[in-house]
């Protein structure tokens, strides 16, 4: 028989031993990258896209089966909104994996300056790799960040306008409009009160939204400068570019062209005629909306746009990028350098109808089947030698949410002036730059 | 025996709370193991940030509409409930659903059915009205209290329900006895005498309506022009977006401070101690 004092002493004692079998087990299995066989294991995340992983499956199986010294335990980065915060909370939490992709510049940026990812260019056969992917222009003009290249671009996402076919048909419309001025030319002829509205506007207040609309637009009515100069923490949404998209999108609110309220798959569903979208929408709109019939065309610019001179777009990108805090890094830089292949690009082209972030699309041999089977996705690799990047800055998200804050949302709901969102944005983002992340 | 307990308390509370303390008064971006001690700088920047203000304003707009809204149902739910006999427990426990369900995904089948061109919309369209419910800045934050309403109405009624059923029934008796009618009865017995579960309810709506995350998380983003913007998003926003940890802090210390100010004014003016004689 247990006495009272024996028994609190013995629970006691239980769960002493409870808590330390459990963080003794919980330290154990942290270094669980070493495999009881000797073997290396290299943890990689990859976007959770039903297409992506259809391909990273594929890779991953190939390299396991030949490189059984350093496995790949591959996973989707794990469900959030976005997979920037997911990443940084398994940085945080010392749960992070050793690569991933779907990192964007910005985000690169914000990760090179905590010291957690590793400066690519510094490891060897890292130019030679860009040099066999045809990728070193693109590299040595968009992906340095304070002198070093962090993120190996995986595909570019270039946006185009999109005019729905049966819309157009039905006007008789066969020239399609070039300027802001014949949009709304146009738009005079198809808007219909509450049924057919002009352009899909996104109206929320995401900042990663800015990406397909805003910012694409001022690629476009800028002939691609920057929108942001990171050195000088200068902004430039106040200037005649910058002016003429927000007067643009004030007037398509304005006029009720496009409605303040969300309508799921509008575009796609006949009840706007136009919509910017990149190339990974192809495959989606065809699996979902087989029958709709849309051409795609240039994006629209201002009406001082030169006749002659062509028109640039914004391609998003995301990117791989090798964590610091990783204890294979020689392994997994193998990896990585496997990884980028004309064999995987061309069967990463065939999978995910993303396109590689390559500077011979057009030419090389191993895409052009592809390409004469997908015109339309010939339209982008065309479109993506007059893209620009966004602007490398760890403030990405401040600087977009900024925007969204003082420009975007008050322009839809008539707030502001344009005149007086540019110059509140630009005050507001130049500010921020200065202060530093 | 009580280690485990103490040692719990230490690892899962004392620990997080002294850390959260400390870091308030850094200025540290989460990642990097380099923190920079600012002093009180980040609370003097809280009060001259926008946002706060913005989060303060709309947490009230959210506690004006759901603190009645959610009494007068849930009590008007505890009512009915303790009128009928035969599956009381049934429909409770139908009232809990909404409690126990994942607050994402009630929100993004919020967000479906009550957008621009959503279920309650087509509806609506039929008699020519179409209703901006998560667009229009002035009724954004009133679709969330609604939302927030039908997810702890349920809970809520139980605790009316437990205090109805604790009233007793020889009070009832010899009120009725003494001809008060059933509007006086309500007024003068059942209302007084739920003092306490109107006491916990209400500390737990003004609790809640600080701590408002997921359905503005989800459905408005915080839009449109930050109408929704609550405190707890702007403190995730600053902590795992922006990366100011030490400010997030800052804000979350603040906010606890706000927070704690409410509860104890609701306290000291409801809170009544019960006597049945």
């Amino acid at each position: 028989m247990i006495n009272g004092s024996h028994g609190i002493s013995m629970l006691s004692r239980l769960g002493i031993n409870f808590i330390a079998i459990t963080l003794g087990t919980t330290v154990m299995s942290c270094d669980s990258r070493q495999a009881r066989d000797g073997s290396q294991n290299i943890v990689y995340w990859t976007a959770p896209s039903v297409e992506l992983s259809r391909f990273e499956k594929k890779v991953v199986e190939e390299w396991n089966s030949s490189h059984p010294e350093a496995r790949i335990t591959w996973n989707t980065i794990p469900a959030g909104v976005t997979s920037e915060e997911v990443i940084l909370t398994a940085i945080a939490t010392r749960t992070g994996p050793d690569i991933s992709s779907n990192i964007f510049g910005g985000f690169a940026a914000q990760l090179a300056d905590a010291g957690v990812i590793v400066a690519l260019d510094t490891l060897p056969g890292f130019w030679d790799l860009m040099e066999t992917r045809n990728m070193a222009n693109i590299i040595r003009d968009n992906w340095f960040y304070k002198g070093h290249v962090y993120i190996i671009p995986v595909y570019v996402n270039p946006q185009l306008m999109w005019y729905n076919q049966s819309i157009l048909d039905k006007h008789g419309i066969t020239e399609l409009p070039r300027t802001y001025s014949e949009f709304f030319t146009l738009l005079d002829k198809v808007y219909i009160p509450q049924k057919v509205y002009g352009l899909t506007v996104d109206i929320s207040s995401k900042w990663f939204r800015r990406w397909f609309d805003y910012l694409t637009l001022y690629a476009a009515a800028s002939g691609g400068e920057p929108y942001l100069d990171v050195n000088e923490s200068e902004a430039f949404f106040d200037n005649k570019a910058g002016l003429a998209v927000t007067e643009f999108i004030a007037q398509i609110f304005k006029k009720g062209y496009a409605p303040r309220f969300e309508i799921q798959d509008g575009f796609k569903k006949g009840i706007f005629l136009a919509s910017i979208k990149g190339a990974g929408d192809i495959v989606r709109t065809g699996r979902m909306y087989p029958d709709l019939e849309y051409v795609i065309a240039p994006l629209l610019v201002p009406d001082y746009y030169p006749m002659d001179a062509p028109v640039t777009t914004l391609a998003e990108s995301k990117g791989i990028a090798l964590f610091n805090t990783s204890q294979n890094k020689e392994k997994a830089w193998d990896f990585i350098k496997w990884y980028f292949s004309d064999r995987h690009d061309s069967l990463w082209l065939e999978i995910t109808n993303y396109l590689p972030a390559r500077e011979d699309l057009t030419t090389n041999p191993i895409f052009i089947e592809y390409f004469s089977d997908n015109p339309n996705m010939g339209i982008y690799a065309a479109a993506f030698e007059q893209s620009v990047p966004l602007v490398m800055t760890s403030q990405t998200v401040e600087v977009q949410t900024l925007l969204n804050r003082e420009l975007w949302q008050p322009i839809i709901f008539g707030l502001k002036s344009p005149l007086k969102a540019s110059r509140d944005a630009n005050t507001a983002i130049e500010r921020i730059l200065k202060s530093g992340p | 025996m009580v280690i485990p307990y103490i040692l719990f308390t230490i690892i899962f509370w004392v620990y997080p709370l002294i850390w959260g303390i400390l870091i308030a008064f850094k200025k540290w971006n989460i990642i990097s193991p380099v923190t920079e001690f600012v002093g009180l700088d980040n609370f003097i920047k809280i009060l001259h940030d926008p946002l706060f203000w913005i989060s303060f304003k709309n947490t009230l707009i959210f506690m004006v509409v759901f603190v009645p809204l959610s009494i007068i149902c849930s009590l008007m739910v505890a009512l009915l409930l303790n009128r009928i006999k035969l599956l009381r427990s049934f429909f409770s426990l139908g009232y809990l659903m909404s409690y126990v369900s994942a607050g994402v995904a009630y929100s993004i089948v919020f967000r479906l059915l009550f957008s621009g061109d959503g279920l309650i919309n087509s509806w609506l369209g039929k008699v020519g009205i179409t209703i901006p419910w998560f667009s229009s800045p002035k009724l954004a934050m009133v679709s969330i209290a609604f939302i927030v309403v039908w997810k702890f109405l349920g809970y809520y009624s139980l605790i009316f329900l437990a205090g109805l059923q604790s009233i007793p029934s020889t009070i009832y008796e010899s009120a009725e006895i003494a001809g008060a009618s059933k509007w006086m009865i309500f007024r003068r017995i059942t209302v007084p005498l739920l003092n306490p579960s109107f006491t916990i309810i209400l500390i737990f709506a003004v609790i809640l309506s600080f701590n408002i995350f997921t359905e503005p998380y989800m459905i408005t983003g915080g839009g449109p022009l930050d109408s929704t913007q609550t405190f707890m998003m702007q403190i995730y926003y600053q902590t795992f977006t922006a990366l100011h940890a030490g400010y997030g802090s800052s804000f979350a210390i603040t906010v606890a401070i706000i927070s704690f100010t409410f509860v104890f004014i609701v306290k000291k003016t409801i809170e009544k101690d019960m006597i049945y004689s």
